[in-house]
């Protein structure tokens, strides 16, 4: 897996080299492009500054040109003037000859320059000026003299004309050279950042080229690496297929080893056959020896009349006669042993019920072992059989199949293993295992067949009552729906009933199978962690019952009972018993609940009782005291008026708590009648409009909530009445420093319909007066009118229509009244 | 001092009262939580004269009962001005009995006050 991971990153990789790569000859191919446009323009700005310069060099040369004209004019008119020669007067002609052409050039250069062309026309003014004024002066010369060329010339005019092209000159090439100093500055700074962005390029395109440099040999090292790991993945797969090779000969071999195996046990069986064989002829040999012995004493006899020498070999022949005798001992003790050992195999036959036996093809006859006669219940001395009293032997249903195979083994001559049933001479039936083998003989011809017969009739006869045990209590264990199971010491399933099957099912998904473990189909942490304690007891001794409470699917109780399972002393496992009680548990839970509901109605009766009977005893008492006062006193009669009055008060009083009596009485008795649609919103609007004035006092604000339920069942009246007192007690109770703020609202909880009154006025100080709130005549607080029987009346009201009503409260903050009715009413 | 809700109670008693002692100075509460106040502040002087309480047992908002642990946690030398006896319509045994057996209260009477009952108080 994580091969396949690797392999696919390294995939990624290589992709992403690649883009990499592309991307980064990409940009050096932009940036390539980039800088020999970078290139070409400052070539460009170069050609042109170079330009620019020759520019202003011009205008230099060209302007300087003219100021010398000037000069020129100047010096050629100063020639003329001294010595009257005319060769200066070329000078001036040529001067003027040019320069016309020097100003259009000059003009040229600096056409777009207006300023330079405003000088050039003041150049171009003054230039004319002063060769006009040497033109003047030669002339003066020529025809006026020397005196006035010098008085005119003294007027300096041509001076001025010169120092003025002089300054104009001056001014144009210094302007030219400010503008060549300008421009030369712009180039520099775009010189300069052309330098920045090229070195900036370069530093750009080394850091890529590097990087290109470093992802390829990364590239080549990691191609290196998975080269190396396929090989070894082949040279680790030959391995396999060379192991695998190995462990086929291995196998083959064991194969081999266990067909020598059986050969073996067929030679040790053909080795006790020519034992019984070499018994026979060494009884014979004794025979002969024991003739040859006889003869030896006659001839020792004849001799006993001879000489010494017969003596001594009469001597001789005794002891070699003892000698003989003693190997016949010898050999009878051989003989013995054969016997005994030939007895032993027939006893271990005997005691394993295992006859041996061999079919003879010449004679047709089978020779059995004496184990095998006693299977076949024949006497002693029966072993030689003939073929067909052996069939006769086989039951008539296992015949057809006995024969069946038999045939078919003897025409292709292979080994015979055969479950038959025989019946005896006596008529029992015997259930036989029967295995055989081809004898061959030493021409390689089939001789017959030798093998063993097993009588397993006890062992039939045990596998058949296992069975029968087993159906009786497959069908004991699924006969109820009681889960029945047993676990084992190692907490794996020993036997389950069909209903523990179907649950474990139900629960896991999956079936449960023997053997498998009971504490992992699909409990919770805690439960298996308990379950596993009770089998551990168990497994201790203990024999108990547990009481179990689930939830899922459905609510059920179960009781579990576990005895251990024991073998001699030891506890090998457990047995369990779980029971389904959930009906008598719910039968137990509901009469519990309405025992509990009983004794706390009497609990409120007495209490009922209590405070009616202190209710009415009180006034009676106060009578009986002023009727005193009035009967044995003498009283004024202000006073007596009074007594009076405090009298009627009283038998009034009295007369209330019994009227009172008979109204809470009536609660009880009124259900059943007069059930209608009751509108809360309805109901509200009428109380509201009936204490109006009240709730204007109180400044009290409502709201309600309707939305999720706004009727229901009732009987009107209740429903009012519990509207009304627990309303009016929040007004009566609000808070002293906040305006009374009552919230109604109801809701549907599934078949509940809940009706919730909350207030934020004084609130009950619950720890201490719980039992109290909806007692009769308790009241908490004595600043407003009450009889402290409206909670009372209310509780009493809901619970004759079959609801429940709670309280939530906080001192000082408010109370909340919730109250339940189920949907469909049910009578109290 | 008469701690009753019952108003009438209250005047009987004060008829009572009188009747054998003219100049009693004679006290009635309706509301035992006033009467718990007014005890507290006025018997802790030094100088106040001793009293006697009579306290009925079913009040609406606090009964006899609990008025007597309230009193409990009072000031020794509140306590000992002060004899207690409960006056109840109450014919339960039950009630006899607690009275009797709390250790602020001397005797239990049933209403209605007579006469002579008051003499016996005095004696005492």
């Amino acid at each position: 897996m994580s091969r396949d991971v690797t392999f696919i990153k390294d995939h990624m990789k290589t992709i992403v080299r690649r883009k990499f790569l592309l991307l980064s000859c990409i940009i050096l191919v932009c940036i390539g492009v980039i800088t020999g446009y970078a290139i070409y323009k400052s070539n460009h700005e170069l050609n042109e500054s170079e330009k620019w310069v020759r520019h202003t060099e011009q205008v230099i040369y060209q302007s300087g040109n003219i100021l010398s004209l000037g000069k020129d004019a100047e010096a050629a008119s100063r020639g003329f003037v001294i010595t009257k020669d005319s060769s200066f007067l070329d000078q001036l002609n040529t001067a003027q000859k040019t320069t016309f052409t020097n100003i259009e050039q000059l003009r040229r250069l600096t056409r777009d320059n207006p300023s330079q062309q405003m000088r050039i026309d003041s150049l171009d003014f003054y230039i004319h000026k002063r060769l006009d004024f040497s033109y003047h002066t030669v002339e003066l010369r020529s025809k006026q003299g020397l005196a006035s060329a010098i008085a005119f010339v003294s007027t300096k005019q041509g001076k001025f004309y010169t120092d003025r092209l002089q300054e104009i000159t001056n001014a144009i090439q210094r302007e030219e050279s400010a503008l060549l100093k300008q421009r030369k500055q712009t180039n520099l700074i775009s010189v300069k950042a052309f330098d920045k962005f090229l070195v900036a390029v370069f530093i750009l395109m080394a850091v890529i080229i590097i990087l290109m440099v470093i992802t390829t040999a990364n590239y080549l090292i990691q191609n290196n690496e998975k080269e190396k790991r396929a090989a070894e993945l082949v040279i680790a797969n030959r391995e396999l297929v060379i192991q695998n090779e190995e462990k086929g000969m291995r196998a083959a071999e064991l194969f081999i080893a266990n067909k020598e195996l059986a050969f073996q046990s067929d030679e040790k069986e053909k080795r006790a056959a020519e034992l019984v064989i070499a018994n026979i002829e060494l009884i014979v040999q004794n025979d002969e020896k024991g003739m040859r012995a006889a003869e030896l004493i006659i001839a020792n006899k004849e001799l006993a009349f001879q000489s010494d020498e017969k003596e001594k070999r009469a001597a001789e022949l005794i002891i070699a006669n003892r000698e003989l005798v003693f190997q016949n001992e010898e050999k009878e003790k051989a003989g013995q042993e054969r016997v005994l050992n030939e007895r032993r195999l027939a006893r271990s036959q005997q005691v394993a019920h295992m006859g041996s036996w061999e079919l003879d093809f010449n004679t047709n006859a089978v020779l059995l072992s004496d184990e095998a006669c006693r299977i076949f219940g024949l006497g002693d001395g029966q072993n030689q059989q003939a073929f067909e009293t052996w069939l006769s032997f086989i039951h008539p249903d296992d015949l057809y199949f006995a024969s069946k195979t038999v045939n078919e083994s003897l025409s292709s001559l292979s080994n015979i293993s055969l479950y038959y049933r025989i019946i005896r001479g006596d008529g029992s039936i015997r259930h036989v295992f029967s295995e055989s083998k081809l004898e061959i003989d030493t021409d390689a011809k089939p001789k017959g067949y030798y093998g063993i017969i097993h009588d397993v009739t006890e062992i039939k006869l045990a596998e058949e009552k296992i069975e029968f045990d087993k159906n009786n209590l497959e069908a004991l264990i699924n006969n109820t729906n009681d889960l029945m199971w047993s676990v084992d010491q190692d907490f794996k399933l020993i036997t389950s009933n069909k209903p523990f099957n179907e649950i474990v099912r139900n629960m896991s998904g999956s079936s449960i199978k023997k053997g498998s473990n009971v504490l992992s189909a699909g409990f919770s942490e805690v439960q298996l962690n308990r379950y596993k304690e009770f089998y551990e007891r168990a497994f201790a001794g203990e024999s108990f019952t547990e009481i179990e409470y689930t939830v899922l699917p459905v609510e059920l109780w179960s009781e579990i009972s576990y005895c251990p399972i024991r073998s001699a002393e030891n506890v090998i496992g457990t047995a369990c018993h779980s029971r389904d009680i959930t009906k008598r548990r719910l039968a137990e839970l509901e009469r519990s609940e309405i025992t509990n509901d009983l004794i706390q109605r009497n609990k409120n009766l007495e209490q009922f009782t209590y405070i009616i009977s202190h209710n009415l005893r009180a006034p009676v008492a106060n009578i009986i005291g002023i009727a005193y006062a009035i009967h044995f006193k003498k009283l004024e009669p202000k006073k007596e008026k009074e007594m009076m009055g405090h009298l009627i008060t009283s038998v009034q009083k009295l007369d209330e708590v019994i009227k009172d009596l008979n109204y809470i009485l009536q609660v009880n008795r009124e259900v059943g009648e007069k059930k209608e649609t009751v509108r809360f919103s309805e109901l509200l609007e009428n109380i509201q409009l009936s204490i109006s004035s009240l709730i204007r006092q109180e400044d009290a604000q409502f709201i309600t909530n309707f939305q999720d339920v706004d009727q229901m069942q009732a009987l009107k009246s209740y429903l009012h009445s519990i509207f009304f007192n627990l309303i009016l007690n929040s007004i009566k109770y609000k808070s002293f420093d906040r305006r009374p703020v009552i919230e109604i609202t109801t809701r549907m909880r599934g078949n509940t319909i809940e009706l919730i009154f909350k207030d934020n006025g004084l609130g009950i100080d619950l720890e201490k007066r719980k039992d109290q709130v909806f007692g009769l005549y308790k009241r908490f607080h004595s600043h407003t009118e009450g009889k402290g029987m409206g909670l009372f009346m209310v509780k009493a009201q809901v619970e004759s229509m079959g609801g429940k009503i709670f309280i939530e409260s906080e001192v000082n903050k408010g109370t909340e009244f919730r109250i339940e009715f189920e949907r469909e009413w049910k009578t109290a | 001092m008469v701690v009753d809700d019952d108003i009438i109670n209250n005047e009987l008693c004060r008829f009572v009262i009188e009747e054998v002692f003219p100049r009693a100075d004679i006290e009635t509460f309706t509301d035992p939580g006033k009467a718990l106040v007014y005890i507290e502040s006025t018997y802790i002087d030094i100088n106040a004269p001793d009293a006697v309480v009579l306290l009925d047992i079913n009040m609406p908002t606090l009964s006899g009962w609990e008025f007597l642990e309230a009193f409990e946690q009072f000031d020794e030398r509140v306590k000992e001005k002060l004899k207690v006896y409960m006056l109840s319509s109450s014919v339960d045994p039950l009630d006899s009995v607690r009275a009797k057996s709390n250790k602020y209260v001397l005797d239990y009477i049933e209403k209605p006050l007579t006469s002579e009952r008051v003499k016996i108080l005095a004696s005492k």
